[in-house]
């Protein structure tokens, strides 16, 4: 790859954000799994950003803090990650999950990238280092609603994420792939808790054709506070599947993705309540 | 069975230097100097190029060799790795001044680095007239239909039906009995049409061939190939040389399945080394080499079974429609093979047989493992499984019913052979009735078929199913194909064992070595394997048409076994004891008198000694019937009948190959079959845009399967012996791919009733085949 | 002098080198380049497993990896592991259980192999066959594969001396 001119291995963040604001052609390199195989011709350069500490896992009250650099293997391993480790667990192929950082994985969203989706209804925030080193954040609505990227100015960075709950929580996903490690048509994720019999905090997302992770608010509206019955998210899929639009896909037809987004948003939500 | 190696899971010969990574591949050879070639492919399904100006691609620094149709021999051939005269049209050029598919060839580079020889292509300039293309099968020879191969120099060597003009690369029609009379008497008839669809190899090592010329001067190919006699051959007609200045050596190679019983890597690399004069190697991408390289025909066959209540087959007929693409490599064969393997299997007085072979504007069919079996077992399994149905009957009594036994034979064997007429035989060894009952008693058939067959209609979202199918394939093409072999003996009684064979993973090494090591008496150990070396090595024609085991073997026990003979005739000139009776045993020649004389001896006393020559012999071997290896094939699976989704529970595979050489190699072959099978019934498929170009080019987006892909997997080996192959062998290594498709598509009849005519068996596939019921 | 050339220090199999490395170089091709053969080429994007290597003890694609990233890091690979006559372990298990057969996706799944075990001496089925789902084979099926890591793992369980053993012999 000899479009690389400079391989610069920054030892803070300050430092990395310098030199990343320094040329527009300098782009952060996390895991490398992106860049590694695609990168783009106007990146002459690349950040290091191995050596800038924020590969780390710290145990919050009943969630968990990521360093930006930890990778999806340390997630899968570490128990405290609690519901975030069984869905890295099967993220990806393990290879790449000993390369993919959880902030390469939500700064590039990609269609097969199960995490961003798995934070969004888990409510995670995203923490930036900006310019002169100020610290902000986002919640996940917000980081979601464009390409992460855009957010950022030249030479910030995320920094790192922190989810409320992976313990005492529920989770569901489903995809619609044609075997292990397919690029998913569609894949639906829930979380919410159950409190007195009733579902609360009901958060409901998919990822289609469209990388980036899109609440379903009509069927978390529709479920709310309310018992589970099969009728009701009968209810759910059918709003999902309204709320969606049209979601295209070159591997199978758009009415029977539609479909299938419907049948996966029932299934999640039974599943979250599911004894 | 009586042998002391033959029969023995011995570990591979080759084995120590594959797990420690030292056994070279192509890519690992390193020759200073040597270029980076480049191929630029065509972006038109169908174009004619109208100018092509490489000027600028040649003046950029570190660019040695820049070849368009205009620096290239302008001689039709055909890639596919056959026996001389092939049987597959000369419709083929190493560049043409018209491209006919996207990922046909356009021109090539050899340059000082990849980077440089990708820049170099982008410097080509080429003008295309686009021309309305094909890329449907079935409008391949409607009236207008663009002409694909409008060149006058594209021919057929032997005498076979050829009609470029109509797109029609090939036909055949044979027909046994009077089918529409059968169809007449039949109280019962099946017809459906069925496609099996593309689908590519995916070898873990893709195509890759390294050029150069020797300190003599002779062209020297170091290939990833199956065939390298075919190559050179190939390569001597494309580029005009002289053959003798060949010389073409297959080093490991990582997988092949049939994509590399094809010679179109091999006469572009030679042509850019010559151009540039430094050593060439070029590598196929991935991408490349899913698209650019050889795919599984996609045939449409409509089956038509007619048959009386109680089961009897009153008339079978296959009409099969394939799709060869661009080019017509293996067209013919692999169509023939679709009724030459399939339709025996149940013998019938009047069967219809009729194949027709187009061209289109796609992705070029070739070899691969199965070879049109897989194809035709699909349709046959499937209608059968209709039948069974219709008629009320379980679909694993039916099969019994109606299976060829040994001491049958099929009139199909002698009337559809490979471009030729086939060649008669009976069954031999055949325990096809015993796969099927101890395959059916592994997945518990008994319980569960009729079971699941009543739950249809059952609340509840998932439904189970069971479905079989049977299968037979061949055992080398006889009367067509060769192999040979030489060994000769060291005086410290080990032997060098020469062969053409090609092992590509198969371990064709190792089973050879054994049946060498049995005949003459020592361990494995002592039998020092070389093969397929066009120079050092002698003829075979290669590794397909599951040949390997039963000719090569073949070709080296006799080999073995007049080595033998000398052997023994030396040692009774030196002890003076009757040779008649010898035996070889321990590397000793023992005598009936208990004289034994060790084989150091003989080696020393013919070698330096007295009327010294080499204990050495090469015999050859044309077999002369194809003994059917049997299998039966069993899938378990459960179906979501909300979204469409398949989950494969459990496979069985009984298998009949007769005598397994190396049991673990046997089974090796048939566990990588059966997952190769699984992945084309369930995941694997070629997208097409609207304008033929492939989008599911990469891993990423055509899947095969991966460790959690594979459901319970139990593979069961029937033993026969088939007395005209090496002690007992038949061939192994096809068979296998093709139970996946029919049985799992049976297996969702079984659960929902739903008929699939067409895998892969994605979700919505089979979604939309469960609101057809 | 080339500034953009940098050497890099970095640990291959336990030998300490210093390579010359280009800033936008692939491991693959800095590993290939000085003989390590036994990594493979199979498609250059992560999709099939064939360059696999060991980073600090954990599986990396070569093909997606900056070279100039491993600076001060452990890479293994198969060449690091056993020789002629005194295999490792796993290559015993490979070569005793079928689970060769082209031999080219074998270094990445010995190497994947190697890491599992390092970490999980006893793993179940499910457990292999999630740590090798990155590699793909194209000719065995899989299944002598995992017997193979499994008889590795029974293998290197009877050569390590329990607690007790190794208390015995102080």
């Amino acid at each position: 790859m000899s479009g690389i001119k400079e391989f610069l291995r920054p030892g803070s963040m300050a430092e990395a954000a310098r030199m990343l604001r320094a040329s527009a052609g300098r782009a952060a390199l996390a895991g490398g799994t992106f860049l590694g195989a695609h990168c783009p011709p106007r990146v002459t350069g690349l950040v290091d950003l191995s050596q800038v500490h924020l590969s780390y896992i710290r145990g919050r009250g009943k969630g968990v803090v990521l360093g930006a650099m930890t990778t999806l293997a340390a997630v899968a391993a570490a128990e405290r990650c609690g519901v975030l480790a069984m869905c890295a667990r099967d993220c990806a192929t393990e290879p790449l999950r000993q390369m993919i950082t959880v902030g390469g994985n939500v700064m590039m969203p990609l269609r097969w990238s199960d995490l961003p989706l798995v934070l969004h209804v888990l409510g995670a925030e995203y923490e930036v280092y900006g310019q002169g080193g100020r610290l902000r954040e986002y919640t996940s609505d917000e980081f979601f609603k464009q390409p992460p990227a855009s957010l950022l100015k030249r030479g910030e960075l995320l920094r790192e994420v922190r989810v409320p709950m992976v313990r005492g929580v529920r989770v569901a996903r489903r995809k619609l792939v044609r075997n292990y490690g397919d690029i998913p048509a569609v894949q639906v994720a829930a979380a919410l808790h159950v409190s007195r019999g009733m579902m609360k905090n009901v958060r409901v997302a998919f990822v289609a054709q469209r990388p980036l992770p899109q609440r379903l608010r009509r069927c978390e509206q529709l479920v709310e506070g309310r018992k589970p019955s099969d009728e009701l998210f009968a209810e759910a899929g059918d709003a999902a599947r309204r709320d969606a639009g049209t979601l295209t896909d070159t591997r199978f037809s758009s009415g029977y993705v539609q479909e299938i987004l419907g049948v996966f948003v029932r299934r999640v939500l039974e599943e979250c309540t599911n004894e | 069975m009586n042998t002391r190696i033959v029969g023995t899971s011995e570990v591979k010969v080759d084995g120590a230097g594959l797990v420690l990574g030292v056994k070279k591949f192509v890519d690992d050879y390193d020759i200073p100097g040597t270029l980076v070639g480049k191929i630029l492919f065509s972006p038109h399904a169908h174009a004619r190029i109208t100018r092509i100006d490489a000027s600028k691609a040649r003046a950029l620094p570190g660019v040695h060799a820049v070849l368009t149709h205009h620096d290239v021999p302008r001689i039709a051939h055909t890639t596919a790795g056959q026996g001389y005269p092939e049987p597959s049209p000369y419709d083929t050029f190493v560049l043409d001044n018209k491209v006919r598919y996207v990922g046909d060839r356009v021109a090539a580079v050899a340059a000082e680095t990849e980077e440089t020889a990708m820049q170099a292509l982008s410097l080509i300039e080429v003008e295309y007239e686009e021309l309305p293309a094909v890329v449907d099968a079935k409008q391949a020879r409607v009236a207008g239909a663009p002409i694909i191969h409008d060149e006058p120099e594209a021919h057929v060597l032997i005498p076979v039906e050829y009609d470029p003009k109509t797109n029609l690369a090939a036909h055949t029609v044979v027909e046994v009995g009077d089918v529409a009379r059968g169809l007449g008497e039949a109280d019962v008839t099946v017809k459906r049409e069925y496609t099996a669809h593309y689908a590519q190899h995916c070898p873990m090592e893709p195509h890759i061939t390294l050029a150069y010329t020797d300190e003599d001067g002779r062209l020297t190919l170091i290939t990833s190939t199956q065939v390298p006699f075919h190559a050179r051959r190939i390569v001597a007609q494309a580029l005009g040389l002289p053959l003798k200045r060949i010389r073409v050596i297959k080093p490991r190679i990582g997988g092949g399945f049939g994509s590399k019983q094809e010679v179109f890597l091999e006469q572009i690399c030679a042509a850019l080394c010559l151009a540039a004069r430094r050593p060439v190697k070029l590598r196929y991408t991935r991408e490349e080499d899913i698209v650019c390289g050889r795919t599984r025909h996609e045939i449409h066959i409509t089956m038509t079974i007619g048959a009386k209540r109680d089961g009897t087959l009153t008339a079978l007929r296959m009409d099969v429609l394939s799709n060869t693409g661009a080019y017509g490599a293996h067209g013919l064969t692999v169509a023939s093979n679709c009724g030459s393997k399939v339709l025996p299997l149940y013998p019938c007085e009047n069967v219809y047989f009729e194949a027709s072979v187009v061209y289109t504007n796609l992705p070029v069919g070739g070899a691969y493992r199965g070879y049109g079996a897989t194809q035709a077992a699909f349709a046959m399994e499937s209608a059968l499984d209709e039948l069974a149905d219709k008629l009320g009957m379980d679909p694993l009594a039916l099969r019994q019913q109606l299976h060829i036994r040994s001491g049958q034979s099929s009139p199909i064997f002698a009337k559809l052979g490979e471009g030729k007429a086939g060649v008669a035989q009976s069954i031999g060894s055949c325990k096809l009735a015993e796969c099927i009952e101890q395959g059916a008693a592994a997945i518990e058939w008994g319980k569960k078929w009729a079971a699941y067959k009543a739950a249809r209609t059952a609340p509840g979202r998932v439904k189970r199913g069971v479905g079989m199918a049977a299968l037979m394939q061949g055992s080398s093409i006889p009367h067509i194909d060769m192999g040979a072999a030489t060994i000769k003996m060291n005086e410290d009684g080990s032997f060098n064992v020469l062969m053409g064979a090609t092992d590509l993973g198969t371990g064709s090494d190792t089973i050879l070595a054994q049946i060498a090591a049995e005949v003459l008496g020592v361990e494995t150990a002592d039998i020092l394997v070389y093969s397929s070396d066009t120079d050092m090595t002698p003829f075979d024609t290669g590794a397909y048409a599951s040949s390997t085991t039963y000719l090569s073997g073949n070709a080296v026990l006799r080999t073995a076994e007049k080595v033998r003979d000398q052997i023994i005739n030396v040692a009774a000139k030196i002890s003076g004891a009757d040779p008649a009776g010898a035996v070889l045993v321990d590397k000793h020649v023992l005598f009936v008198d208990g004289t034994r004389v060790p084989f150091e001896r003989i080696g020393n006393y013919a070698m330096y000694q007295r009327d010294q020559f080499q204990i050495a012999a090469t015999e050859s071997y044309i077999s002369h019937k194809s003994p059917p290896p049997f299998a039966a094939h069993f899938a378990e699976v459960e179906v979501d009948t909300e979204t469409g989704a398949v989950r494969l529970l459990k496979y069985v595979a009984a298998v009949d190959c007769g005598v397994e050489i190396n049991p673990q190699l046997a089974r090796g072959q048939t566990e990588g079959a059966v997952v190769n099978g699984i992945g084309y019934a369930l995941s694997e498929e070629f997208i097409f845009n609207g304008r033929g170009r492939m989008i599911t080019d990469s891993l990423m987006s055509y899947r095969i399967p991966s460790t959690r892909d594979v459901p319970e997997l139990v593979v069961i080996h029937v033993p026969s012996y088939e007395e005209s192959g090496p002690f007992g062998a038949k061939s192994v290594s096809e068979l296998s791919i093709n139970g996946a498709l029919p049985a799992i598509s049976n297996a969702i009849f079984n659960a929902t009733g739903a008929r699939l005519t067409r895998g892969p068996f994605t979700p919505e596939r089979v979604f939309a085949a469960l609101r057809n019921v | 002098m080339n500034k953009a050339v940098k050497h890099l220090t970095v640990t291959i199999n336990q030998q300490a080198q210093r390579l010359q490395v280009a800033p936008g170089e692939k491991l693959i091709d800095t590993l290939r380049r000085h003989g390590y053969k036994s990594v493979k080429f199979g498609c250059g994007e992560g999709t099939c497993g064939s360059c696999t290597v060991l980073v600090d003890g954990r599986p990396h694609l070569a093909c997606l990896t900056f070279t100039r990233q491993m600076e001060g890091r452990q890479i293994t690979t198969l060449e690091g592991l056993g020789r002629f006559g005194e295999l490792h372990p796993l290559q015993q298990a490979f070569l005793q259980e079928g689970a060769v057969q082209c031999g080219y996706c074998t270094p990445g799944m010995i190497l994947s192999s190697h890491a599992l075990l390092a970490r999980d001496p006893d793993p179940s089925e499910e457990a292999i066959r999630r740590a090798l789902d990155g590699n793909k084979c194209r000719c065995t099926g899989y299944a002598a594969i995992i017997r193979a890591v499994r008889r590795a793992a029974r293998i290197q369980a009877d050569a390590t001396p329990s607690p007790r053993a190794r208390r015995a012999k102080r």
